[in-house]
């Protein structure tokens, strides 16, 4: 309940840059996007979504505990071929300064600050089978672990940008801090049990990227980087219905990880028919050396620098203006993560009052399906915005949905 | 219009799906579920060396093997034989009358013409080469004069040249001498123990003077005033000495050595088709020593079983003549008496499976006398020693032969339960069986670990030697209850039972014997579990 209670006091967003799955449209009335000087915005947003994995399994995982084998098998047989999952955690904190910038009308200084911490994997049903169940139900077969891929990063971001007059538009570069990156590609891997175990082979062609493993919590430069952000907005009529159409793009750039950084490429055979010992008498440290193991399997590292791009995320988006307060239209977005697919979320909002915007969205692709969503904006005064939104509303309730997602923001004019 | 001044922020909190999580997350730990893995965990060959240390095997040209076994059963060195113990000699100088008495420059106070007697118990040494070793001269002037000390060792030679000791000490008085320490290193020094006539016993010729300083005063003496001079010999090790050791007796008490041929069987019978033992002397001393064998016993703990060897080696004493001397070295005299099946009990003797081996002697030294004129020697590596080489072709018939081990088992925190599954491919001519029990720190058994079937023999050929292996299958069952016990302490107690495939008839073990053996783990796994 408390954790409930603490959702609901958190002060809330908005922010014309739509950096992330926002949709509510800009209203005339209750965002008054030319009355403002100086602003200052908070957002923080945290989503995940999978294809078929039920959030009661995600949930489990989070909470911690057992996890008995009734919920695992519930989101075993919702699993397909193939399946995808990712989260996307984040918070950041923007400076838009008053029209104009050195003097020059229509252009607005802009600071941004950043935290980002993303994972994108996309699986193969016999790759959660084995994860969750292990490999003894695939005694005599061969688990297909094949276009298996994952993408964990964090990185901090510190941009410096301009912003048109009416905020709509805006252009960023940023200065990326990578904290960590732990990325795997499987374009191809099999994994055959033999019978009562006495093989496990595996034919592998594959890659792992780590950065350094000496450390990786917050404040770490493991890696530095830069990227660009921006968006491009424009209005236009349709009939006499008025347009606005956005093209944006979010971190877009690269990092370059640090030289104890550590990488692993393998297209090999792998045939495993146990530990060689010399006594079976004599087995103390032999299974649970490490050492040992790195190298029967061949999975030595190699240490040095390598360069990854930033999970950046492109989006179109078009509201349509219909008039006494009503809005409706859709974004389309793709992020660079293993797993995720093409996301198109359509929208409708309705102004209540001249103070609050509520709306309403239907999102399918990304890393999940279909997911029902809705967000709300207040104004506070004259001077104070927040907006929450929720990417999947079942998801607060149902745990055998899919996604959930929660965005709050906050957003002081002065 | 907006207020242009500036507002203070509003402290804004963060939310995510893990912020939101992370209270319930302490309660109950990490996330954690059971997975049943099945996989190869290890794979070996298994060969008589792993029974036997390939270092006591033997293998001739047909492949036939051969255990050869040495055992040292006592050992009679330098150290036993003569030890020089540390000595101090007094040389006082005074008058015996009270004085005073006016000495001029240069009166000698201390003139000894002397010798020293070292302390050898029965042995008579002519001569003596010391390894290490120091002799030490303290002076304690009580006269008002400064004295000068020497000390001479004729019958000594060093090898750095000179064989003296001087020393000067300052003026004293009765209240308050004066005291000189000269010390010098006896390493590498030779002494000719037959005294200033050669013709003595552990006497070594030695010459004390002390003057008053020459160039001096003189002094007023009374019977107050000494000088007295100290020497004392300490830590002498010999290198080499010569002399007449003596016609003594040394008895070896009832001694128990540990034989560790046999320290993994714990049960079974083991009958062995032709075993031959010897026993070996060493004489490295120059002198003639007779060896009287009481008894050579077997001793199994395990069962309390003791066998005494039975042989005419212990009828009589054993005479071992003296070694020679070449001067810089010695040639020892060896001695060796082989016994086997048929002049001896031997084969009982070993059967017995003994861990370990008592015994009783008496050393006889110099048994004739002293007929070699005082030319008796002994160098610092000589010693009298004896051990037994036990030479065992692996011709046998085990008949649940048992050979322990216990396995410290580092189970994996997150491991149930599971299977063990042993894939034997076996060349060898036994049958073995897995008994195994899950034990405390003071072996009582905890639990039966459940095991299912049994490694078979490889198939004989009519010549009895194994022609083709056999594969087969074993299975062990951990339970929840002795994974438990196993990662609160307690450990593996592996016993494996042999029986020979044929036991009517004694089995050869070749040497291309092997038994490949593959361990697979059938598990249920808590992935993050306690």
């Amino acid at each position: 309940m408390m954790r409930w209670l603490l959702l609901c006091s958190v002060a809330v967003l908005c922010l014309e840059a739509r950096a992330q799955m926002l949709v509510l449209p800009v209203d005339s009335l209750v965002d008054r996007p030319r009355e403002r000087g100086h602003t200052i915005a908070i957002e923080a947003w945290g989503e995940q979504s999978a294809n078929t994995v039920y959030n009661e399994l995600l949930i489990g995982l989070l909470r911690g505990g057992f996890l008995d084998r009734d919920l695992r098998e519930r989101s075993r047989s919702a699993t397909r071929e193939r399946n995808s999952f990712g989260y996307d955690l984040g918070a950041r904190i923007q400076w838009v300064g008053n029209d104009s910038l050195f003097g020059k009308a229509g252009l607005r200084p802009m600071i941004n600050v950043g935290y980002r911490d993303v994972l994108g994997t996309r699986f193969t049903k016999d790759l959660f089978a084995i994860a969750f169940f292990g490999n003894a139900e695939y005694e005599d077969r061969i688990a297909n672990l094949g276009g298996t891929a994952h993408m964990a990063m964090r990185y901090q971001t510190f941009g410096i940008g301009v912003a048109s007059a009416d905020r709509r538009s805006y252009v960023r570069l940023e200065l990326v801090n990578g904290q960590s990156v732990n990325a795997s590609d499987l374009p191809m891997a099999e994994l055959y049990t033999g019978v009562d175990g006495r093989v496990l082979e595996a034919d592998l062609l594959g890659q792992y990227w780590n950065s350094d493993t000496a450390g990786n919590a917050l404040g770490r430069t493991n890696g530095i980087g830069a990227a660009i952000s921006g968006r491009w907005s424009t209005r236009a009529l349709s009939g006499d219905i008025p347009v606005d159409i956005g093209i944006s793009v979010q971190d877009l750039g690269f990092i370059v990880w640090n030289d104890r950084s550590v990488r692993l490429t393998r297209d090999t055979l792998i045939n495993f028919e146990g530990l060689v010992v010399d006594d079976l008498f004599d087995l103390d440290g032999v299974l649970g050396d490490g050492e040992q193991l790195q190298d029967t399997f061949g999975l030595r590292y190699t240490t040095g620098s390598f360069r990854t791009l930033l999970p950046f995320r492109l989006a179109l988006n078009m509201d349509f203006t219909l008039g006494n307060g009503w809005y409706t239209g859709f974004l389309i977005q793709q992020v660079n993560l293993p797993g995720y697919a093409p996301q198109f979320t359509a929208f409708g909002a309705k102004r209540l009052g001249e103070r609050t915007l509520l709306g309403g969205e239907l999102t399918a692709g990304g890393f999940g399906g279909v997911r029902l969503g809705s967000r709300v904006r207040h104004r506070f005064g004259e001077r104070l915005w927040a907006t929450l939104g929720c990417s999947h509303l079942p998801g607060m309730v149902i745990g055998r949905t899919r996604g959930f997602g929660l965005q709050a923001g906050m957003m002081i004019g002065f | 219009m907006l207020n242009e001044r500036p507002l203070p922020l509003v402290a804004c909190l963060l939310i995510s799906g893990g912020l939101l999580f992370a209270g319930c997350r302490k309660d109950r730990g990490p996330a954690s579920w059971d997975v049943d893995v099945l996989l190869p965990l290890v794979k070996t060959i298994f060969t008589i060396a792993d029974i036997v240390p390939d270092s006591l095997l033997v293998t001739d040209g047909a492949g036939n093997i051969t255990l050869l076994y040495t055992s040292e059963l006592f050992a009679v060195d330098l150290d036993t034989l003569l030890t020089a113990p540390d000595t101090t000699y007094f040389y006082p100088g005074a008058i015996t009358f009270p004085g005073p008495v006016v000495f001029p420059p240069g009166t000698g106070i201390v003139d000894e013409n002397n010798v020293t007697r070292f302390d050898f118990d029965d042995i008579a040494l002519r001569y003596l080469v010391l390894s290490e070793g120091t002799v030490e001269l303290k002076l304690s002037n009580k006269i008002a004069s400064t004295v000068f000390g020497n000390f001479t060792l004729p019958g000594a030679q060093f090898p750095g040249g000179g064989n003296s000791i001087t020393a000067t000490v300052a003026s004293g008085t009765p209240a308050s001498p004066s005291v000189s320490f000269q010390t010098r290193d006896l390493s590498g020094v030779i002494m000719d123990l037959r005294g200033p006539n050669f013709n003595a016993v552990n006497t070594l010729h030695t010459i004390v003077a002390v003057n008053l300083d020459p160039n001096g005063q003189g002094a007023t003496v009374t019977d107050q005033d000494s000088v007295n001079a100290l020497v004392s010999y300490r830590g002498l090790k010999p290198a080499y000495a010569r002399g007449f050791f003596g016609s003594q007796t040394i008895e070896v008490e009832p001694t128990e050595n540990d034989l560790d041929l046999f320290n993994s069987v714990v049960a079974g019978a083991l009958d062995l088709d032709d075993v031959a033992l010897r026993v070996k002397l060493v004489n490295g001393i120059g002198m003639d020593i007779q060896i009287a064998l009481s008894y050579l016993r077997a001793v199994n703990s395990r069962t309390g079983t003791t066998v005494d060897l039975s042989h005419s080696l212990f009828q009589g004493p054993i005479n071992l003549s003296r070694a020679t001397d070449l001067g810089t070295g010695f040639t020892p005299t060896l001695y060796s008496n082989a016994m086997d099946n048929t002049d001896s009990n031997v084969d009982l003797f070993l059967e017995n499976l003994p861990d370990k081996v008592s015994y009783a002697l008496e050393l006889r030294l110099n048994p004739l006398g002293d007929i070699s004129s005082g030319n008796d020697f002994v160098y610092a590596d000589s010693k009298v020693s004896a051990e037994l080489e036990l030479e065992v072709p692996l011709r046998l018939i085990a008949s649940g032969l048992t050979l322990e081990s216990f396995v410290d088992v580092d189970i994996p925190r997150g491991f149930v339960s599971g299977d063990l599954r042993f894939f034997a491919t076996n060349g060898f001519p036994f049958q073995a069986a897995l008994v195994a029990h899950v034990v405390d720190e003071n072996d009582q058994v905890l639990s039966t670990v459940d095991v299912q079937g049994s490694i078979a023999p490889g198939l004989l050929g009519a010549d009895a030697l194994v022609q083709t292996s056999v594969d087969s299958q074993l299975r062990t069952s951990l339970g929840r209850t002795q994974v438990e016990q196993l990662k609160n302490g307690g450990r593996l107690r592996l016993r494996v039972v042999f029986d020979t495939a044929d036991q009517s008839q004694h089995l050869q073990i070749l040497d291309r014997y092997s038994l490949d053996l593959q361990v697979t783990l059938g598990a249920n796994y808590v992935v993050n579990g306690e």
